[in-house]
């Protein structure tokens, strides 16, 4: 079976105010992803996005390409930091996605297993 | 990072998706379809159980810690309203000398213990100075 192509998409930019919702909705209030002082103390040079959140933002680009039940699958690994402000795009990869922010550094690789793929 | 607690269960407990929580992650998410989402990457598990029943008991320093991964495995998505039981368990913690890797295991199954989802979340923690 023929895997579902994934296309280039570039999501908003993850504001702060999208990152205090996204902590009061899981309770999350961890200093590191509110507190400049306390991330620059742990030598970042500013807050970071949850990590659970960005993978949230992933995972919905590929729901929106793929569909609510295409995804059975989905292994992210985390490999930079995503700031207050970052957009992020997700291409497709061999086996599932890269993604980068707005500069071009990569940030995560994701690999997915569909539906189907068992068919192959 | 507390290497003693590999194998054991922080979180054993039974919960309510609770659709006022699922429409707060979507807005977070912000798109069309981002009630779908939410109802895929739920909103409680090691995250939400956080400094009280993960961070805790593996006796991670925050500052020094960061995610390093984040895995699903879907059997359906979690459906508004309904009791779900979730387990977290330390599945796995390496010890490479100046970094220590948690690997925390999320299990969420229904009211007839069929699983709905398994999360693993990766933590990192470089050693302290």
């Amino acid at each position: 079976m023929t895997r579902p192509p994934i296309t280039d998409a570039t999501t908003a930019p993850i504001t702060r105010d999208r990152i205090s919702l996204y902590g009061d909705a899981v309770g999350d209030h961890n200093p590191v992803h509110f507190d400049i002082d306390f991330a620059k103390a742990a030598g970042l040079p500013d807050t970071v996005v949850h990590g659970p959140f960005t993978t949230a933002i992933i995972v919905d680009q590929l729901v929106a390409q793929l569909g609510d039940e295409a995804l059975l699958n989905f292994d992210l690994r985390l490999r930079g930091p995503v700031f207050p402000g970052d957009s992020l795009t997700v291409t497709a990869a061999e086996y599932g996605v890269d993604v980068h922010n707005q500069a071009g550094v990569l940030v995560a690789t994701g690999v997915t297993i569909l539906a189907g793929d068992d068919d192959a | 990072m507390n290497l003693d607690t590999l194998g054991k269960v922080v979180v054993d407990t039974e919960l309510i998706v609770d659709e006022d929580d699922v429409r707060r992650l979507a807005d977070a998410i912000g798109t069309p379809n981002a009630m779908h989402t939410a109802l895929r990457v739920p909103f409680f598990g090691p995250t939400a159980a956080g400094q009280d029943s993960v961070v805790g008991p593996l006796d991670m320093d925050l500052r020094r810690a960061l995610q390093g991964g984040q895995s699903y495995e879907w059997h359906r998505p979690f459906r508004t309203g309904e009791r779900v039981r979730m387990t977290v368990s330390i599945e796995d913690i390496l010890d490479k000398g100046t970094l220590h890797l948690a690997t925390v295991l999320s299990e969420f199954r229904d009211a007839d213990g069929a699983i709905i989802q398994r999360q693993r979340t990766t933590f990192i923690e470089r050693a302290g100075s």
